[in-house]
């Protein structure tokens, strides 16, 4: 498992530095001594925010009253509107539930969090490593076999399949640090991680075709005729990472698999 | 040196300076003393934000396209195609009579009584204005110092009775003093007077107050992201991204292949020009009397203020 240190708190650009600190302060008035922490994780918290960018974040909970949450709504919504704010409400007592059930996730988390507000509440967070290797191989293929349905049915529009290349590089991203992490090669960032990976798997023209997909990514459009050239190495990537994964979950003993 | 000995294209040129140094002052003045500080606005209702960007009726539009999207109004047109959701007997009813006790803002609610049967868009849109719901809005967006209260329309006129004063006194002068020396070549001079009073007063009595202006433009900045997302945005209002969209920058950016009922909702100008109440057109989408140059409006609506004054230079007294 990777470091547990959280990151030092980001420079958000305008406006989510300040719909963020907006939220915040609703969230303290609104849940009052219930609020016990509140975790920003993912792009944001590495600071690689782009436009399209959502905003993930945590407010870990000693209760979820209702008359409180319904104090957060408006609040909510507009910091929704604003820059896709997506909050997750999790109890204090879930925690090591919600870490086994989405293992890959709460190992990203881990890996990628920025507390804004009272304790760390994954400082010393276990997650199990069988539940993660198997998660991490289920998503992976999970990933794999929704790329493929949507290559079918979607690509005939040219402009549809650069969306779903764009929609695909966060999750595996994520993937490749996970993936890095439980062979005991943390990488520095899920960029990097799939920067490492892309390399390491032999991906023809990789480092074209990664700035191409990071492009695709910002903008969410590709030059004509090009999202498919981008696609294949993309989804032949996720197809030898998973393959990796499998490999990895030769190492995790027999009844926990 | 007497100005008003200066010949005829001379004093034009006099004139047209003097002009421009008079409504850059009022400009200043209003600028100055429009942007005291009277509390932070809240961001939490768009209805607000549309009122303030569009007057009454806009606050109005964009309400009714949420209750549309929201499944809460029925959309009837007489025909199938897009373009028929502009007829002008397009109308709409309520889905349920239940929600007008469910929803939560009164001008919500004041909008589905009008539609309990099926009503015609535009004109029971219309016969809303100056609604009880709509004339919180407007008080509190006065309170803030986002719209003009009755202080600061008294200042404004105050400034432009000076201004027009000014410009029509001069012209007056000068035109006496021609005419005392037997000319009679007014006639770019009366022009010309007229249409920098028309602009001096344009220019000091827009729809927002500086205050106002400087909000619109944060919260514009603030949903900036949303703008750009406008084309992914997801029927049924799970989400407030649509109201805040067409709040902030109005019903244009709103797409009408994911929303087709705006189409049913954008505004159509009557012949007689934009409505007259207090607070704004109840038919432009844009705003009324938008001072220019605002740079605010989000479509080019309004006054038709911004044009050129050359023209070629006829004699004046002299």
């Amino acid at each position: 498992m990777s470091s547990s240190t959280p990151l030092p708190l980001p420079q958000l650009p305008p406006p989510f530095s300040e719909v963020l600190d907006s939220f915040l302060q609703s969230a303290k008035d609104a849940f009052g001594s219930d609020l016990l922490s509140v975790v920003l994780f993912g792009s944001a918290a590495e600071g690689k925010l782009r436009v399209t960018s959502d905003l993930n974040l945590i407010l870990v909970l000693a209760s979820f009253n209702q008359a409180k949450a319904d104090l957060l709504r408006q609040p909510l919504r507009v910091a929704q509107a604003a820059i896709q704010l997506h909050p997750m409400f999790l109890l204090k007592a879930e925690i090591p539930h919600a870490a086994r059930s989405f293992a890959p996730k709460f190992a990203d988390i881990r890996r990628r969090r920025a507390i804004l507000f009272g304790d760390d509440p994954f400082a010393t967070l276990t997650i199990p490593r069988d539940a993660e290797v198997r998660q991490l191989r289920q998503q992976l293929l999970n990933l794999i076999l929704r790329l493929r349905a949507a290559y079918v049915a979607r690509s005939l529009r040219e402009e549809q399949l650069s969306r779903l290349i764009a929609g695909a590089l966060g999750p595996l991203r994520s993937y490749a640090a996970v993936l890095l992490d439980l062979e005991g090669r943390p990488a520095a960032s899920s960029s990097q991680a799939l920067q490492s990976l892309g390399a390491e798997l032999a991906i023809p023209d990789w480092p074209q075709l990664s700035a191409r997909l990071a492009a695709t990514q910002e903008t969410h459009v590709s030059a004509p005729g090009e999202a498919p050239r981008l696609f294949f190495p993309l989804l032949d990537l996720a197809c030898r990472m998973q393959s990796r994964a499998e490999a990895l979950s030769a190492e995790v003993p027999h009844e926990s698999v | 040196m007497n100005p008003f000995d200066l010949r005829g294209p001379e004093f034009l040129l006099f004139y047209l300076f003097l002009s421009v140094l008079v409504i850059a002052g009022v400009v200043f003045l209003r600028r100055l003393s429009e942007d005291r500080d009277t509390g932070k606005p809240p961001i939490d209702d768009p209805y607000f934000v549309a009122f303030l960007r569009g007057g009454e009726g806009e606050a109005l539009r964009v309400a009714t396209l949420s209750l549309i999207d929201r499944g809460l109004l029925t959309l009837k047109s007489s025909g199938t195609s897009l373009f028929s959701l502009h007829a002008p007997d397009s109308r709409l009813e309520l889905t349920d009579p239940a929600a007008i006790d469910s929803v939560k803002r009164p001008i919500e609610k004041r909008i589905l009584e009008a539609f309990k049967t099926a009503q015609p868009i535009h004109s029971t849109l219309g016969s809303l204005a100056g609604c009880t719901a709509c004339f919180d809005y407007a008080t509190n967006l006065e309170k803030f110092g986002l719209l003009p209260d009755e202080e600061v329309r008294k200042a404004r006129l105050r400034r432009v009775a000076i201004a027009i004063g000014i410009l029509l006194g001069v012209a007056a002068v000068k035109i006496f003093i021609a005419l005392s020396r037997g000319r009679t070549n007014i006639f770019f001079l009366i022009i010309l007077s007229a249409f920098a009073a028309f602009i001096a007063f344009k220019t000091s009595n827009p729809f927002r107050t500086v205050r106002g202006e400087k909000f619109l433009q944060d919260v514009r900045s603030l949903f900036s992201s949303l703008r750009l997302r406008a084309a992914s945005l997801r029927p049924g209002g799970a989400t407030s991204d649509l109201v805040w969209l067409a709040s902030a920058y109005g019903l244009t950016e709103v797409s009408p292949i994911l929303f087709p009922s705006v189409i049913a909702l954008r505004p159509r100008r009557p012949p007689g020009g934009p409505g007259s109440t207090r607070w704004g057109s109840g038919n432009s989408s844009c705003g009324t009397s938008t001072s220019c140059g605002s740079g605010s409006s989000s479509c080019s609506g309004g006054s038709g203020c911004g044009g050129g004054c050359g023209g070629g230079c006829g004699g004046c007294g002299g």
